[in-house]
Parts: C-alpha cells; structure tokens; sequence
C-alpha cells in the first residue's frame, strides 16, 4: 500500500476531538446494520471521519466473524442459494449458446463446401469431347441409365469410385452428381458442353485416356456423338460411368452407398462433399452460388479460380515450375496436388498457401497426385500414379500411407 | 386525528393505523405496555429524529424502520416487566458475556464489563425516586443485539480513556514512562503552506473516503476490518486506499505550487517530518468547533451515550 506523507496523517489526526457530540448508540447502530436512511448515514461517516473514538466503537460492536462464518456455514442448503443459482444458470446458459453456434457454424461451413463443389459441376463448361459411347455402353449395362439423354467423356487413365463423391473430369466429361443409386433425380446436373469451348486442347495425359477410352468403346454400342450435350444423370449413372473407365473389362462395381460418383480426369478436378437426401440443394439461387469462388486446373497444369460462376477465370500462383493435377475445396480451405508429391494447402480461400510435405514411417510422397478429396476441413486422403493413397485425419498435420 | 403536541406532528387516521399496526405488531401488549404508552414511546423516538415541521411520511418511514418488538421488549424491561426481563435473559444473557469477551478479549475483564452493563440496563441510578434503566434509551433504530454491542464498545471504551488517564505512576514507572527523556521542542520552521495545501486537500474528500484514510492510517485497521465495517469487499478498500493516497498526495503538490513553491521544492517540502511542523492546536480547536453538531438538529450527544 502507498504510503501516506506524515503531514497527511498529521492533519488528519487533528480534529480527532469534535464537540458536536457522539451519536448515540442507536444511531451507531444502525449504521454498522446499514439500516438508516442516507442523509443521517452521511452525517454519520461525517462524524466517523473525524472521531477515532467512534470509529472504534463501531469497529468493536462489529459481530464476531465467527459468528458469521457458522452462520452461513450452517446454511444446509447453501449451493441452492440465490448467488449459486444465478450464476450457475448464466454458466449453462453460455454452454448452451456455445453448442448452438457452433453447431450452426458446422452446418454453414458444410453448406459452403456443398454449394462451392455443386457450382464446380454445375457449370462446368467443356469443350471439343472426343467422341465417346460411353452413354451407350451405360446404357446397355445399366437400363436406368437410360434417363441420361447423352454423355460424353474424355480420356482417362484411371477414374477411382469413391464412397463419397467426387467426380473429376478432363478436358472434357460430363457428369452429376446424385443423392444415391436407388434415389431419383434429386443430384440432377446439367452440363453444356459446347464444341470449339476455351478449354485447352488435350494434353498426352488426356491423349493417353483416349486410348483408353477407345478400348472401351470396342466393348460398347455406338453412340450419338455430338459436339454438344446436356447431361442429366443420376449419381448412380455417374458411378458406373467412372467405374466403367478404368474398369476396361472389369465388371461393374455395385454402387456406393452413400450413392456418389467419383472419377477424374485429365488435370480438372473438381470434388464434392456428399449430400444424400438433399431434394432442396438444386433450388440454390444462382445469385447466392455466383458468389462463391470456384476451382479448377487447367490441362496444362495451371490452378485457376473463377470469382464470378465461371465467367472468367484467373489463374492463382502457387509456386512457378509447377504442374497441379487435382483441387479440393472444402468451406475456405483448398488443397491443391501436383506433380511430384507437391501439395499445397490455403485456409484462406487461396491468399495465402503453405506447402505440406507428407510423410509416414519414413517414407516422403514422391508420386504425382492425381486425386485430393477432402470431406471436412480434417479429414482427407489422396491418390498418386505410383497407386499410392494418402490419408490425413487432422487436416494435413499427420499422414497415414496406405 | 393525533396531534402529537411535542413533536408537532399531526398524524391523519392513516397514521393512526399504522401505529395500530405497529403496536399489534410488536407483541408490546403481552409486556403490559398499552397502544397509548406504545403511542408515546413512538412519539418521543420521532422528537428525537425527525426535524420540527417534518412530513407525515417521513414520519412514517421512522417508525415502519423500527425493531418495534425489540423496542417493546427493551422499553418493558426498562419498565420492570418481569415477563420481559425472563424474556431479554433467555435471548441476550449468554450473549452479552460473548460480545463482551470478544471486545474485552479477557475473561476477567469481560465479565466485569458485562456485569456494569447488566447494571445500567437494570437500573441502579435512581431518578426522582425511579430507577433509570439504560434500556429505556433504545429506539429500536437498530436491533437490540447490536445496541447492546455498541454499548459494550462504548463502556469499553470510556473504561480505556479512564484508566489512561488516572495511570498511577507505579504503573508508570513500571512501565518505564515516567523516566522517558522529555520530547525535544519542535522546531517550528516549516512553511505553512504545506499545512493549507494538506488541509485544502483533505477538506476536499468526501466523508467516506476521509474515514476510509483515517481507519487505515490512523487507526492501524486492517483492509479487511474496514470493509466488515462498510460492508465492502476487501479489495474494493484496497483500491480505494491506493487511488486516494495517490490523489492526496497530487492535490497536496498542485496546492504547493499554487503557493509559489516549485516542483522539487513542494516534493522535498511534502517529505518533511511531522516533528517539524507547527501545528496551531487552537485553530484546529477552533475548526472543530465549528464541525456541525450531531445527529442533526436533535439529537445531542448525551454523556451516557457517547464514548468520550
């Protein structure tokens, strides 16, 4: 405590002695009780501040704390007390507001990554398809692919069904996205595919798909081959199709069970958090998904944004001298892999990005990555040529090789 | 309508009921006081507070503030009721050996302080030809157990300045005061203006803060027994002091450089020991006379009552 200076005490002290006269003893009383009213309570203090006669008595008729301590220790019910009880009530209060927000944070940040991978379909605009019968081959496969008026697909060397959706394309597929095999058209996507479109040509990647893809065609009914089509499929229509292509003469595989379809193409990923049961999703306004920046690469290997639906396209730099395969977004985080195990993460919607390095048991990923799919901001894995798959259940931290 | 004569009150029939309320309420009628002596009994306590030409309400604010069965209780023992005495020793008497012990903090001594408090309430002064029971004083302004308190404190208090002041000197001299080397004559050099600006300043804080000081620098209190007394939080005391001191000490240099004086010269004069000041014992007795007498206009110290 700071210390006075000695002329303080001293004047003070002085008048220590007033003859006004003491209060009496009732007056004293009521004041230690607090039960007089405020004008004789300040004549009171006035007498106080001034008489250390009465500042005694006042401070010896003070009950025994004791006496107190007992008193509200005796209390048998005292955590029921009004004190306890407001505030407890304010605590959980605050607990349930916090679960609140965040569960509503959760679902908003779901919607985004929804919204942001439906727009990476929906509008997908791909140009100049090698001519393709893949519908048909579906079709004779498949007889519920019969809804699907026409689709069309570049090469690809390896489209990989996934348990949760994502469908990839090259410089030139068309798919949808459908809330399951068995459901009906509720992930309905429409995809103009017009010829002589800005996408660039085929790169050796696309051109060795083509082979493939011919391979494929071999074993399948000829097709209506159009420069443009409109494709309007059911997921489970997608998932057979992507299974289809590598497939070569594989059977096809049942479908996934959360109903999704999955598959990439060529350097244009696009990738999805799955929805099932979502009949309300297409009914987005078109205004409110405009707004959200959508991501692609190139097929020469360039990572764009478009922060107008797909309008224009503007190209994000990374790093200089490299190659990128596959995009994923999910709410603000976007991760993007290139060639030679390089992978680059941004939580800001692509400001700022941070090169990642995964690694288990001593091993490093070297391969090129050809596939990203994130479901939420944690959870994550990735494909390489060399058929290795990536996991991370922490959102980049730690990495699991499978 | 009553007209109280004395006091000067005239009380409407509404107040008419609620002295009949407050009569019933008391339980004064099973200690034999009647509604009429009750009705006096409330009288001469709103002579004693309230102003000569107060309201009807402020009126009756006193008296719906009163411990009226206490003070039905206190005033009957005053009055000899035996029922009352057999009632105020059930609650007070192992009470007031308690509260004495805790104010005397010795057995001996505080049994003999509650024992000269036991013979104030009962009466042993006689005044024309009736005893004069210290219990008749209580106006029910407080509860009976923390005037009985007070009372204690003030005895105790009174009993201490007593015996201060008829110290024997065999007492003295075992105590070794009687041969202790006179005080040095003060030498009374310093500048009256540190004295002005320290009493500018203090005559500027508000009571409040004037008793917070004084409890801690004066008294010695601790934070803890200044807040019990304010029914504060400790803490808050603790702020208070820092904040006030701080200022104090501000104000006193502003003050002194008002006077002429320079920074260093007020910080330097601020420093100065108190053994050097001059301190002008009649002008601060004339400054307390003129200190307004309390409790406001009525009520005037009585010796009995007060400490000193």
């Amino acid at each position: 405590m700071l210390d006075l200076p000695k002329i303080v005490r001293v004047r003070l002290n002085s008048p220590s002695n007033p003859l006004g006269g003491h209060p009496d003893a009732d007056l004293l009383t009521a004041f230690a009780e607090h039960s007089i009213g405020d004008c004789e309570r300040a004549q009171v203090m006035q007498h106080l501040a001034n008489c250390g006669d009465c500042r005694e008595v006042i401070r010896l008729a003070q009950p025994q704390i004791e006496n107190l301590i007992v008193r509200h220790s005796s209390s048998p019910i005292a955590w029921l007390s009004w004190p306890v009880l407001r505030w407890g009530t304010l605590a959980a209060f605050a607990v349930i507001v916090s679960v609140a927000l965040l569960t509503k944070r959760h679902e908003k940040a779901n919607l985004e990554s929804r919204i942001s991978t439906q727009v990476a379909r929906s509008d997908q605009q791909i140009t100049k398809l090698p001519e393709t019968k893949l519908s048909s081959t579906l079709e004779s496969k498949h007889p519920e692919s019969k809804n699907m008026p026409a689709s069309r697909t570049a090469g690809k060397t390896a489209l990989q069904p996934s348990r949760r959706s994502q469908a990839s394309y090259g410089a030139g597929i068309a798919g949808g996205v459908g809330s399951g095999p068995k459901n009906k058209l509720t992930g309905r996507a429409v995809f103009a595919i017009p010829s002589g479109g800005k996408s660039p040509p085929p790169s050796l990647f696309e051109r060795k798909a083509d082979r493939e893809q011919k391979q494929v065609e071999k074993d399948s009914a000829p097709s209506a081959a159009s420069e443009t089509v409109t494709v309007e499929a059911e997921a489970a229509q997608i998932t057979d199709m992507a299974e289809a292509i590598p497939g070569k003469a594989k059977e096809p595989q049942p479908k996934s069970q959360n109903g999704t379809a999955g598959g990439t193409i060529g350097g244009l990923v696009a990738n999805s958090v799955p929805h099932a049961n979502q009949p309300g999703r297409e009914q987005m306004s078109l205004a409110k998904i405009t707004t959200i920046p959508r991501w692609t690469v190139s097929s020469d290997g360039v990572l764009q944004r478009s922060l107008d639906g797909g309008a224009t396209w503007e190209t994000v730099p990374v790093e200089k001298n490299v190659i990128f395969r596959a995009v994923s977004v999910v709410a603000d985080s976007v991760w993007a892999g290139a060639a030679g195990g390089a992978l680059y993460h941004s939580a800001d919607t692509g400001r700022s990005w941070t090169g990642i390095h995964p690694s288990a048991k001593g091993a490093m990923l070297t391969g090129d990555i050809v596939t990203i799919e994130f479901t939420d901001l944690q959870h994550g894995h990735l494909t390489t040529t060399n058929g290795e798959t990536w996991l991370t259940p922490d959102g980049g931290q730690t990495w699991q090789k499978k | 309508m009553t007209n109280s004569a004395q006091s000067g009150i005239v009380f409407s029939s509404a107040m008419d009921s609620v002295l009949t309320e407050l009569y019933q309420k008391s339980g004064a009628e099973k200690f034999g006081i009647s509604q009429r002596e009750f009705n006096v009994i409330l009288e001469e306590i709103g002579r004693k507070y309230l102003a000569t030409n107060t309201s009807e309400a402020n009126a009756r604010e006193l008296y719906l503030s009163l411990r009226t069965e206490e003070l039905a209780l206190a005033r009957a023992c005053a009055c000899g009721n035996e029922n009352a005495w057999e009632t105020f020793l059930i609650r007070y008497r192992e009470k007031l050996y308690d509260i004495a012990l805790h104010i005397a903090r010795e057995a001996s001594a505080a049994r003999e302080l509650a024992d000269s408090l036991y013979a104030d309430l009962y009466g042993t002064i006689t005044r024309d030809g009736k005893r004069a029971s210290k219990l008749a004083s209580y106006t029910g302004r407080g509860s009976l157990e923390g005037w009985l308190r007070t009372v204690l404190a003030q005895e105790h208090v009174n009993r201490y300045r007593r015996q201060k002041r008829f110290v024997s000197l065999d007492e003295e001299s075992e105590d070794g005061t009687q041969f202790a080397a006179s005080d040095p004559e003060p030498v009374c050099v310093v500048d009256s203006r540190v004295e002005n600006a320290t009493d500018e300043a203090l005559a500027g804080l508000p009571s409040e803060e004037r008793f917070i000081l004084a409890s801690y620098y004066l008294d010695g209190r601790t934070l803890a027994e200044i807040a019990r007394m304010l029914r504060v939080h400790e803490s808050t005391i603790s702020r208070k002091l820092e904040k006030l001191a701080k200022a104090l000490r501000r104000q006193i240099l502003s003050g002194l450089r008002r006077r002429g004086m320079t920074h260093r010269q007020a910080e330097e004069a601020l420093e100065v020991d108190v053994r050097d000041l001059q301190v002008d014992i009649r002008q601060r007795l004339a400054q307390d006379s003129n200190s307004p007498s309390f409790p406001g206009k009525k009520v005037q110290a009585r010796a009995s009552d007060g400490p000193g």
